[in-house]
């Protein structure tokens, strides 16, 4: 039984110049105790696909379309009342940069307590002795808590992003870019804290990133997005051993293997397109090298193939007309 | 990838240091100048035509290596040589083996390209210092005062205050001596003419009218007064002033260092900077976005004054998006940087640095802002490049992965030091140094199937104004021996880690740091010397700390901990191409003991329970 799915989901921002589809019809579930990794390029919806299941879009985006379920809520519709009941106490977020995610003039303490205060009827003291416990619990010594967030460095900032992501106890943990612009040997501690942070408290875990080396590493499951759709979804054994989408294959391909070969690895030509006015048909044709008539008339669909292993390509169905190589 | 024969660029004993700003105060008590010493000495061949990758953490000072051989921040010692010939090379290894100061001089005179020359620091300097430094305190005196009588009001009281103009230049030339060199005596005599000065007009001229002009029962009163009124008043006139001089003080010496390095080095810099260029990491952030991409590309052309005309610079222009991969260069002149793609952008960068023809490129992080699935299509017009024009890189990653597929060499960077240099493939699948090993081991691999082992280092990297001593790495080698640089701070601390809030947490409290190699315990310490020789035994596997403990010995009441004596390792051949600095891969004699040479003492003593 899954605890969070994601149905249908279509969030569309209102700018100057048009409509921007920023996910468009996306499908996901997390099962209780899972990490399930969002992978993708810059621009492909993955961080707006996880600000719609908190519903924290900015004033443009807006939620049009399908349904976040969450043990029997729909996130996509519920009042605000509900909502905020389910922000942090169920669901919490560990924000993109955590350098710059921190309020630079309040001790890190008061920060992390701020939540606590909010979301549950305690008073200071319990909430100071409760932001204690996350500290440690984060390995930072409680004295660090009069801190202010320049004292720390940014693995240490990363970490009371982390502390106060679960300060509220929540069953969900959403991190977007977690490790992004952090050293290796930052990022492998940080990624060795989540994981045992989801062991011990048995947490499920949403994983944004755009490095698909560091799901292989610490997630169960992944769903790689192209252009506001999931393109594939699967183990990440499988994903990663049997890619069944062109993209996915390609993305998977243009990561240099230090334990590999020492080759240039190969690139994907051509941009991303635009999501104004997103390509007819499959929106990968444009790059793709199997592409053929029907990957430019009609649109893909997710589909089944092998266990939980899904992909949403032609090449599911049918094989290029004539089998050009 | 064979060996270079005269490597196109070379650098010895190179540092970029930055000076920590000190306070007035701190300065005044004698605190010594702190550096930041971003990088510390590192000695770097790169053959022509060759990829040299220099990977490192952030702060490790990889890109203040690249930043500081263009000069992009000044250099604070060791020599950079380009396209220098291999008899100079020669003469100068030569002449720093010898050690012959003279040739040496003469040869980085002519060839180096951070030589200063160097200035005598005169009396006159000095003067001109003190004057200065003077100046300034009495412009901030006389801010603070006229303050104070605008505050106060005016009247006599009011310009009885500037009395305390003459006490804040004396304070301010005291503040000059901590920077001054030489010929210190000049602002003390200045300032002893300035104190009596001073005196005078606080408080000598009050008395002599008061004694002149006021019948003598009401003589105290007035002097209580006077001296009250002088004192409240002129009281902020002093700091003001010291403050003002100290940082007039300050611009100088500035102006100073800088004049010192101008003659030789920025003229031969000068003749150099087409042939050397350099690729800025975030094409968003380095691009103005004001310009078109004509004017980017132009700009260099213009400011080095080299094409004649329009229409020549146009051409180049062309040539240069050209080889950039922006085709056709037509369709991109009249852009700007917010109409390009990522990748195009960086393109863009590197068209302007090609039209300047350049020899040798510092590619700081080019790729990193870049989305994977188009990270190749740059690096491949880098190598590109190279082939076409011979270009040299000095290619600076955080990336291990990136430099495995790319790099020649590869040089790996620690706080400020190179550890492991080495040809890439024998770098990166038979790494030596335990940094090396450990930030290879943590390099994620896009294969779930390849999960291994990751060998994390704990903490953090230290502070590069305050570096460890012995090996810059030792506080967090997973295998640090005794030797390694363990200072008995260090084990103190690791000492009272391991006991917590036990029984002998009092005890440890006690013993003092003695010299940076001994603790001394204090008296009747039989149970804690028992329990610091039972953990060398069961605990310095873990801790490595404690491999340096050495011995205990000493009197009764001076009974002293003796560590291991360290060194700090050098960087040195291990295999052909190959250098390590780590003491684990040195042959030689044990190391010497620091303290008084008698027999060590055994360390494997009673073992306490």
């Amino acid at each position: 039984m899954a605890l969070l799915t994601v149905k249908g989901l279509k969030t569309y921002f209102e700018t100057l110049e048009g409509t921007v589809h920023a996910v468009d019809g996306v499908d996901f579930s997390l099962g209780e105790g899972e990490s399930l990794g969002l992978a993708g390029e810059s621009g492909c919806g993955k961080t707006t696909a996880a600000l719609s299941i908190m519903r924290l879009l900015p004033k443009n985006g807006k939620i049009v379309e399908g349904v976040i379920d969450y043990r029997g809520y729909d996130l996509a519709k519920i009042d605000d009342a509900h909502l905020r009941g389910i922000r942090w106490r169920h669901i919490s977020l560990i924000f993109q940069g955590a350098m710059n995610a921190l309020n630079p003039v309040k001790r890190v303490g008061d920060q992390i307590a701020e939540p606590i205060l909010l979301h549950e009827a305690v008073d200071e003291e319990v909430a100071n002795k409760r932001v204690n416990e996350l500290l440690e619990l984060v390995g930072i010594h409680r004295d660090r808590a009069r801190d202010y967030p320049h004292e720390f460095s940014g693995g240490m900032r990363q970490r009371v992003m982390i502390a106060m992501a679960l300060a509220c106890n929540p069953k969900i943990v959403i991190a977007d870019e977690p490790v992004t612009a952090l050293d290796v040997m930052i990022q492998a501690q940080i990624l060795e804290l989540l994981e045992r942070l989801k062991r011990e408290l048995g947490l499920s875990m949403i994983l944004i990133s755009h490095d698909l080396s560091v799901m292989a590493e610490t997630c169960d499951s992944m769903a790689i997005m192209y252009a506001g759709k999931i393109v594939e979804t699967g183990s990440v054994d499988d994903v990663f051993e049997h890619p069944q989408h062109p993209y996915t294959q390609d993305l998977i391909a243009a990561f240099p293997d230090i334990e590999g070969a020492q080759v240039l690895p190969p690139y994907i030509p051509g941009l991303l397109p635009s999501l104004l006015d997103p390509p007819k048909g499959c929106r990968f044709h444009p790059r793709c090298k199997k592409a053929w008539q029907t990957c430019v008339d009609e649109d893909p669909v997710l589909e089944s193939i092998g266990d939980e292993h899904r992909s949403a390509c032609h090449l599911n169905t049918a094989s290029p007309p004539g089998e050009r190589d | 990838m064979a060996a270079p024969q005269a490597p196109f660029l070379v650098l010895r004993d190179f540092r970029v240091w930055f000076e920590k700003r000190a306070s007035f105060l701190a300065a005044l008590r004698g605190r010594r100048q702190e550096f930041v010493r971003a990088v510390d000495g590192i000695d770097l061949d790169i053959g022509k035509g060759e990829i040299y990758c220099l990977v490192g953490e952030s702060g490790c000072g990889k890109t203040t290596t690249g930043m500081g051989i263009l000069q992009l921040v000044e250099p604070t010692g060791g020599d950079v040589f380009v396209g220098a010939t291999p008899e100079t090379l020669d003469a100068y290894r030569a002449a720093r083996v010898k050690p012959d100061e003279a040739v040496l001089e003469e040869l980085r005179r002519r060839h180096s390209l951070t030589y200063r020359e160097k200035v005598e620091w005169g009396p006159r300097d000095t003067v001109v210092f003190a004057l200065f430094a003077m100046a300034g305190g009495l412009v901030g005196a006389f801010t603070s005062a006229a303050i104070g009588v605008a505050l106060v009001g005016g009247g006599a009281s009011g310009l009885e205050s500037l009395g305390g103009v003459p006490l804040g230049v004396v304070v301010g030339l005291f503040g000059t001596l901590p920077l001054l060199k030489r010929h210190r005596w000049i602002p003390i005599v200045l300032a002893g003419v300035g104190a009596l000065a001073s005196v005078l007009a606080l408080f000598l001229w009050p008395f002599l009218q008061a004694i002149l002009y006021h019948p003598s029962n009401a003589l105290l009163p007035y002097i209580v007064a006077t001296l009250q009124d002088a004192l409240i008043t002129a009281a902020l006139e002093p700091i003001f002033a010291a403050i003002a001089a100290w940082e007039s003080a300050r611009i100088l010496s500035d102006v100073w260092s800088r004049r010192q390095g101008f003659l030789t080095s920025r003229m031969r810099m000068k003749s150099l900077r087409q042939s050397l260029q350099i690729i800025f990491q975030d094409p968003y952030e380095s691009l103005n976005p004001r310009q078109t991409v004509y004017d980017i590309v132009a700009e260099p052309l213009q400011v080095n004054r080299i094409t004649r005309g329009r229409a020549e610079t146009a051409e180049r222009v062309q040539r240069a998006l050209n080889d950039a991969g922006l085709r056709p260069p037509q369709e991109y002149l009249v852009r700007y940087p917010h109409e390009l793609s990522g990748g195009q952008r960086q393109r863009l960068s590197i068209a302007a640095t090609l039209v300047l023809n350049p020899d040798f490129l510092v590619a700081d992080e080019p790729v990193s802002m870049l989305d994977v699935s188009i990270r190749t299509e740059i690096i491949e017009l880098l190598l590109q490049l190279r082939k076409e024009k011979g270009l040299t890189y000095l290619f600076i990653t955080h990336d291990l992965s990136l430099a495995w597929v790319l790099a020649d060499r590869i040089g790996v960077m620690y706080l400020g030091k190179i550890v492991e240099e080495g040809p890439t493939r024998e770098l990166i699948r038979n790494p030596r140094h335990p940094y090396t090993k450990a930030l290879i081991s943590v390099v994620p691999i896009p294969h779930p199937q390849k999960r291994h082992k990751r060998l994390i280092l704990q903490g953090e990297r230290p502070d590069p104004s305050d570096i460890p001593a012995g090996c810059r790495f030792h506080p967090r080698c997973p295998v640090a021996v005794e030797r390694c640089g363990w200072t008995s701070d260090e084990v103190l601390g690791e000492l009272k880690r391991l006991a917590g809030d036990g029984p002998l947490a009092a005890a440890l409290d006690r013993v003092k740091l003695d010299t940076r190699h001994s603790l001394l315990l204090p008296v009747d310490s039989q149970e804690l010397e028992a329990w610091i020789r039972n953990q060398k035994v069961v605990a310095a596997e873990r801790c490595r700390a404690l491999q340096a403990l050495y011995g205990i010995k000493g009197p009764r009441g001076a009974r002293r901990v003796i560590l291991h004596s360290s060194a700090q390792p050098r960087l040195r051949v291990v295999e052909a191409g190959v250098k390590v600095a780590c003491h684990l891969y040195e042959e030689g004699p044990a190391p010497v003991v620091a303290s008084p040479v008698r027999p060590p003492v055994e360390m494997v003593g009673p073992v306490a329970a």
